[in-house]
């Protein structure tokens, strides 16, 4: 109790002020109509077994039980948000039992999972309004899926979050294991692969979902579980409580701060490369870009995205455009393949790229002021680091696309360049004014990713970030859209200047800014995150 | 590292000639300064003066001011009324010129973890206009000067306190300041990291340039500094040499607890 009290007037004081009030009413708002929509959902769920009897509510049930299992257990780590959990370092040195901090840990387990506790309520309360159910074996049944959800995500998080101390392991893994999760719709693209999409699709279909713990857990709740599968659920619960508190006792014995483990040797050829690279700008800029490259590179929550960017990224627009190759605008699809993923990846770096470019810094911003820097030249160094990576990005997606076979013409590269620097004037621009006005301390060991912080900060960022890409994707339309070459060309011209005459301004005023309310912004950095870390 | 490499690497640092003109009147003069934070008074009418080629401590309780004395001084916050000047410009209108003459240890280590070491002495010595080669060399001397060549490869987040202190000194002294800023240098440092910061500081002093330093511990402060100031509220209690300071039977100890009100007996809890 004394853990989730300090947790919470941790958060309150963070909100506490005045200024933030705005900020804590429009996350409110987004969060008010995240949970609404979960909540009609549950709603529908409640009165559909009444409405249409319970058989077809029933018949579904498996799959029902098998979304909300994934829904828990998945969806943190494809968004990369590992939910809220307690910061060992904080809690070892005080005499609390181990079982207390685990009933703790699984307190904010059932918290990450709220959605589909509410989906699981309106559910269970259909059933047990239709009448014709048996309530023990009702409530048993959803009371045991609940744990078993609760402590299976316990499990995970603390296995995965351990696995993540091994210094690029955690890449590899996230990356990969979101690949094999693209490579259905992968398949599905690929002509060539499409007969063994079929196969894959016959067999899924025919894998009973009934064996599954879902389905099991869903025929105890129906009352129709023989004993052997009751027996089944119980065993399958403690199992997961025994493997969810056995992690957890690791995660918190064998805790290593990842910041320990030792570094790469410095590497000459990147690191003349990058000097060739800089040189043109001359000193502070290039000592800036080059600190900038180096810190960016060594911080796995900005790998992670990276990475992503060219894999996950084009694994997740195969089946779009395998969808546009049947339409009337696949010449289009197919020549702008890579432009598209690029866009794409730049939104997926966007939160550690663009939008809190002062983060990973923390306190150590502070240097920024007692050093001899122009605030000018620190973002114009940060931007043009940033971009390096950026155009880096947009590279790579062309050599993976083109592997694929999803594009063959070096124009289309060039093209996706162009594009993608046009459009990083308005992300730097959008990011510059969020970095400086909205800075929040971030981890840069934690590959996973919060929801972009709370308050205004996210209202901002929620409004204004896919905004920025307006002026381009105007452009793209009128090439989707069989606009003239001419038209598409001055379009492209007209956000290029916009982009530069905005970029311009936007960094003065952003550099002003930072100058004028250094204050501000230096204190928002030294924030604690508390003792249970939002992720 | 024994005395002789210490000796060469001092050496080679003091071969750099200076740039800025010969010192005169004091390196730091500060009139009736004031700073609030909502509430709260940091500062409260701020009077000093700080003698070029002085080793000045400035000593004060928890919360008495003196980190945003330094904040001030640096250019990090800016004062609500009053007037400082530092190396004879005025802060904050010649706050850009300043910085490149002086050299900052803050309170909490302001490193860049991400970095390793002699990456981050190149780069802060770049942002003070050395030229990428010299900045190599003297971030390589420090290194060693420091004892921070053991392992080159560590990045700075895994650098103990003492490390991070040592570098945040060296990355002080990489551009040859006149002024040295220094908030509790010798926090979390052993006793040997210590001592040789110190003597690098004593060396700074003897070719002239200032050291103004902050301290909870009175014994660095009665055995290194020439001059002395006690803070408490904002506001000076007491400034003078250190002779003048422990005048009488009175010890500096003995000064500072009275000045600040901390000569009062320890309440005792029963059920401690």
């Amino acid at each position: 109790m004394a853990l989730l009290q300090v947790q919470y007037r941790t958060f309150r004081h963070s909100l506490g002020s005045s200024k933030t009030d705005g900020g804590t009413r429009a996350s409110a708002t987004l969060a008010f109509f995240w949970y609404l929509l979960w909540a009609a959902a549950a709603l529908a769920l409640a009165v559909l077994p009444n409405a249409i009897g319970t058989e077809d509510v029933e018949r579904a049930l498996p799959g029902l039980f098998l979304f909300i299992m994934g829904y828990w257990q998945l969806t943190p780590l494809l968004t990369l948000s590992l939910g809220v959990s307690i910061d060992m370092r904080r809690t070892v040195i005080y005499p609390i039992a181990l079982p207390t901090l685990f009933t703790v840990e699984c307190l904010l387990r059932l918290a990450s999972g709220a959605e589909m506790v509410i989906v699981l309520v309106g559910l269970w309360v259909g059933f047990a309004t239709a009448g014709s159910m048996n309530q023990v074996s009702l409530a048993a049944g959803f009371g045991l899926f609940i744990l078993l959800n609760v402590f299976l995500s316990a499990a995970i998080r603390n296995f995965v979050e351990r696995m993540f101390q091994k210094r690029r392991l955690r890449e590899i893994v996230v990356v990969t294991l979101i690949c094999f999760l693209m490579l259905p719709q992968a398949l599905i693209w690929s002509q060539t692969l499409r007969g063994y999409a079929r196969t894959i699709w016959v067999v899924a279909r025919g894998f009973p979902i009934q064996a599954l713990p879902s389905g099991i857990a869903a025929d105890v709740s129906l009352g129709q579980g023989v004993w052997i599968e009751w027996m089944g659920l119980l065993s399958m619960v403690g199992l997961a409580a025994g493997f969810a508190y056995q992690q957890f006792r690791i995660a918190i014995s064998g805790f290593r701060h990842p910041q320990q483990s030792a570094a790469r040797p410095t590497n000459a050829l990147g690191a003349r490369l990058l000097r060739g690279l800089t040189a043109w700008a001359g000193d502070p800029i290039a000592a800036l870009v080059e600190k900038e490259v180096r810190s960016l590179w060594r911080s796995p929550r900005f790998r992670l995205p990276f990475f992503m960017g060219f894999t996950f990224g084009v694994f997740a627009w195969l089946p779009i455009l395998g969808f546009w190759k049947d339409s009337t605008s696949a010449g289009w699809a197919t020549d702008h393949v890579v432009v598209v993923i690029s866009l794409y990846s730049f939104l997926l770096l966007g939160p550690v790229m663009f939008l809190n470019r002062f983060g990973f810094e923390r306190k150590a911003a502070e240097a920024y002021f007692f050093l001899p820097i122009s605030m000018r030249l620190l973002l114009l160094a940060k931007n043009f680091a940033s971009g390096l990576y950026a155009m880096l990005e947009v590279a790579l997606i062309g050599l993976v696309s083109g592997w694929f076979g999803m594009t063959s013409s070096p124009l289309a590269v060039i093209e996706a360049f162009v594009i993608g620097a046009t459009a990083l004037l308005y992300l730097f621009t959008v990011g510059n004014y969020i970095s400086v006005r909205f800075p929040a301390p971030s981890n840069p060991d934690r590959i996973s990713r919060g929801s972009g912080g709370h308050g205004m900060r996210a209202a901002v960022q929620f409004v204004l970030f896919p905004l920025s890409l307006a002026p381009v994707a105007g452009v793209l339309a009128i090439g989707a859209l069989g606009g003239s070459p001419l038209a598409y060309g001055a379009g492209l011209v007209g956000a290029i200047g916009g982009g530069v005459l905005l970029y311009a301004a936007g960094l003065s005023s952003s550099a002003k800014y930072l100058l004028l309310f250094r204050e501000r912004f230096l204190n928002s950095l030294a924030h604690s995150e508390g003792l249970v870390v939002t992720e | 590292m024994d005395d002789g490499n210490q000796g060469d690497a001092g050496a080679a640092l003091e071969t750099v000639p200076d740039s800025l003109p010969p010192p005169s009147g004091d390196a730091i003069r500060i009139r009736n300064l004031s700073k609030r934070f909502g509430e709260t008074v940091a500062l409260n009418g701020l009077n000093l003066a700080v003698p070029r080629g002085s080793f000045f401590g400035f000593l004060g309780p928890n919360g008495a001011g003196k980190t945003t004395t330094i904040h001030i001084l640096t250019g990090v916050f800016e004062a609500d009324s009053g007037q400082v000047e530092v190396l004879d410009m005025p802060v904050p209108n010649k706050a850009d010129l300043i910085k490149q003459w002086i050299g900052v240890v803050p309170d909490d280590s302001v490193l860049f973890d991400r970095l390793r070491g002699l990456e981050f002495l190149e780069f802060v010595g770049r942002i003070y206009g050395l030229d990428s080669r010299t900045a190599m060399d003297r971030g390589r001397e420090l290194m060693e000067l420091f004892e921070l060549d053991v392992n080159t490869n560590a990045l700075i987040a895994g650098y103990s306190k003492g490390m991070r202190k040592r570098l945040s000194l060296a990355s002080a002294l990489i551009h040859r300041p006149q002024l040295f800023l220094l908030d509790e240098p010798f926090e979390g440092v052993d006793p040997v990291g210590a001592r040789l910061m110190k003597d690098i500081l004593m060396r700074q002093v003897e070719r002239g340039a200032t050291v103004f330093l902050t301290s909870h511990v009175l014994e660095v402060v009665e055995r290194l500094c020439d001059r002395v100031a006690i803070i408490a509220n904002g506001s000076i209690l007491a400034e003078g040499s250190m002779a003048e300071m422990r005048s009488g039977q009175e010890t500096l100890e003995d000064l500072f607890v009275r000045l600040v009100g901390g000569d009062k007996e320890t309440p005792r809890l029963d059920w401690l």
